[in-house]
């Protein structure tokens, strides 16, 4: 062989990793170089000891044929690892069963490092060339070079495939976290809205709504009709109170997830024990030093909150976590909400200091993680605070879902080119600024007649409402969908209901706590016959002719209903 | 939701279901069962007069979809009679007109099944 084929295939042998194309495509430039009539490639099977025919020219046997190992040219040479050149190999006593029309033969075998993997073959039926010395020497320089190839494409096959599982545990790692964080509000008058971007598939940031059990002994700050609610909804948990935290654990991807697994945990187990924010705060730190002993793996930042529904506090304790922001809707002021205290698992005594405030319709609180205001962009430049005080001021008017996507995208567009180097996490809460009427139903079919019945009293002012059955048949609809397809029938969920009031128009909301629903999916074309009797989508189909405007929120458990009023034609 | 039932043509292979008042989640069981009861007895030639219907939801409409597949399975077919503006426009919206024939006449609507 040339030392300039030898080159060439050197060079395609690097550039293909299929394990199949190589053997055939080594096989061939062997034949071709010594004019062999036939030829096969096998590799050594270490489990069942046996030879694969993994390419083959010109034989009976092709792929897949087997040979143990020992019996017969190829066996022999996979056993003594020596080469063999045969000239009427039947004659031989160690080859016998051998194809008689075999007039010469070279076999060689196939090593990486001291173990042989495998027998390269040629052979020849016709004299018209008989096979040497100098045509050993040549399979073989080629085979040490075609084996250490053949080698590397096993390798790296095999780590493709641990890269693959790999992959998919950590897909599935992705779900499990998303399915800790919860976002359901059980306040009808509260909104929130949230992302979670993790820089890679799982991450360290994180937030969650968190249910409070319900204590009997603080009942009596509620109203009686709230009480007498409350026992209606059979509920273990106060619907008229929540806790939210926002939090980073500093580390990033798998180690950093499983913390904030663990101390999320941590968190939601604490909530049902009737105690403050700061008492919360404190156990969770001797929690994480507890679990987390080695101080390399760190700590975690965190704001933790208690929302009481009856007053409208926000009472929280800051952990050394960003502070968040309150917009004002009022004067549009910005209130940084500071506070003391260490983050979670760095000190012994954390000192949480608890604070308290306000809110009023409308107002708004931006939560967020470092990842937000720390990201930076390809010159550097880190997008600070400031930037996020000035978008939340822009945002009067403005929807909380929009103004979250605004944002997003305003972050996407800072960092350009470079790649998201840290999680982001971020929550936007409203109070809503107006509403006339507030409900929680339980997930029950029978509600819904009350419940059309309450929001129809409370629209009574409105103009448009010269039609109810248009009313009453998208929120019949709409209550339906949330407790059937949003809640699946749970009867452990809720539905939310807000309705505002004003002459000219009405502004209906339902909310669900189920996993949410794509509702992309629902072309408005021209249906065929089968379409118009299948059940799907026709719901969404008349609610859509009805309303002046219909938006879902991104999970898609909130749907936001308005009706405008104006003379209907009829049609539109 | 009032419902009655009556039966015309020479053998009396036809039924006119007349259902007036409201079909909502409370009634609309009680909708679905009668024209099951009238199936049940091998009849599906349907007039469904709908005059008096001041609502219906869309559970009800689902039965109307049911109702009239199963009729047309079976060498039958539904007609609705004289569907009110409000109504007609529903109809209209889920598609129904497009594959449901509506009448405003009742004996054309009988005639129809001939």
């Amino acid at each position: 062989m040339g030392e300039g084929e030898l080159f060439r295939l050197g060079k395609f042998l690097a550039s293909t990793l299929s394990l199949e194309n190589r053997l055939d495509r080594v096989l061939d430039q062997a034949m071709e170089l010594l004019e062999a009539e036939r030829g096969s490639i096998m590799l050594l099977e270490e489990d069942t000891r046996e030879l694969v025919v993994k390419a083959a020219r010109g034989l009976d046997g092709g792929r897949g044929f087997r040979v143990p190992l020992g019996q017969g040219i190829s066996g022999w040479v996979a056993e003594n690892g020596e080469p063999l050149i045969l000239q009427d190999a039947v004659a031989d006593p160690r080859f016998r069963g051998t194809d008689p029309s075999v007039k010469s033969a070279l076999a060689v075998p196939l090593r990486a490092g001291e173990r042989i993997i495998g027998v390269l073959n040629v052979s020849n039926c016709t004299r018209a060339r008989r096979f040497d010395r100098r045509d050993l020497e040549h399979l073989l320089s080629f085979a040490d070079m075609a084996a250490v190839a053949i080698e590397n494409a096993r390798l790296y096959r095999e780590l493709k495939r641990e890269q693959e599982k790999f992959g998919k545990e950590l897909q599935l790692a992705s779900r499990i976290q998303r399915s800790i964080v919860s976002t359901h509000v059980p306040c009808a008058s509260v909104r929130l809205v949230s992302r979670l971007m993790p820089a890679s598939a799982v991450g360290g940031d994180f937030f969650s709504i968190i249910p409070l059990a319900r204590d009997s002994r603080f009942c009596f700050y509620c109203s009686t009709d709230m009480q007498d609610r409350c026992q209606k909804l059979r509920t273990e948990f106060c619907p008229q109170k929540f806790g939210l935290m926002i939090g980073d654990v500093a580390n990033k991807g798998l180690p950093a997830a499983l913390i904030m697994s663990v101390l999320t945990t941590v968190l939601y187990e604490l909530g049902r024990h009737h105690i403050s924010p700061r008492t919360i705060l404190d156990e969770a730190n001797s929690a994480f030093r507890r679990f987390f002993s080695e101080s390399q793996y760190g700590f975690a930042t965190l704001f933790y909150a208690f929302y009481d529904n009856n007053d409208n506090t926000l009472t929280y304790v800051r952990a050394g976590h960003e502070p968040p922001l309150l917009w004002r809707k009022e004067d549009g002021r910005i209130e940084v909400l500071e506070g003391e205290g260490f983050p979670v698992g760095l000190m012994d005594e954390g000192g949480y200091q608890e604070r308290t405030v306000k809110l009023k319709k409308g107002d708004r609180v931006l939560f967020y993680t470092d990842g937000l205001t720390g990201s930076l962009n390809a010159r550097g430049e880190v997008l600070g605070r400031r930037k996020l005080v000035e978008l939340l001021r822009e945002s009067d008017g403005e929807d909380i879902e929009s103004f979250l996507d605004a944002l997003v995208d305003e972050i996407m567009l800072f960092a350009g080119d470079a790649s998201q180097p840290d999680d982001i996490a971020v929550m936007v809460l409203e109070l809503e600024e107006l509403y006339d009427l507030t409900m929680t139903v339980g997930t029950d079919i029978r509600q819904i007649r009350y419940v059309i019945d309450s929001v129809l009293e409370t629209l009574h002012g409105f103009r448009g409402l010269s039609d109810p059955l248009v009313l009453r048949l998208c929120l019949e609809e709409l209550l339906h969908n949330a407790m059937e397809h949003g809640n699946r029938c749970d009867r452990t969920k809720k539905v939310y209901i807000t309705v505002k009031a004003e002459p000219d128009r009405a502004v209906i909301r339902v909310r669900d706590e189920g996993e949410g629903f794509d509702h992309r999916g629902f072309a408005s074309g021209d249906p065929t016959p089968a379409e118009v009797l299948s059940e799907r989508g026709r719901g969404l189909m008349i609610v859509r002719h009805y309303a002046d405007e219909l938006r879902f929120n991104r999970e898609g458990n909130e749907v936001t209903l308005v009706f405008a009023a104006r003379r209907r034609d009829g049609r539109r | 939701m009032e419902i009655a039932v009556s039966r015309h043509g020479d053998m009396g292979e036809i039924a006119v279901i007349r259902v007036s008042g409201v079909v909502d989640s409370e009634t609309v069981e009680g909708f679905g069962e009668a024209l099951e009861k009238v199936m049940g007895e091998g009849c599906y030639n349907l007039v469904l007069d709908i005059e008096g219907l001041t609502y219906i939801n869309t559970a009800g409409l689902s039965i109307i979809a049911d109702v009239f597949k199963r009729c047309s399975q079976n060498r039958g077919s539904l007609k609705i009679l004289r569907a009110a503006d409000p109504i007609r426009e529903l109809l209209d919206v889920v598609r129904f007109t497009k594959i449901i024939d509506i009448f405003e006449d009742e004996g054309e609507a009988l005639a129809s099944f001939k």
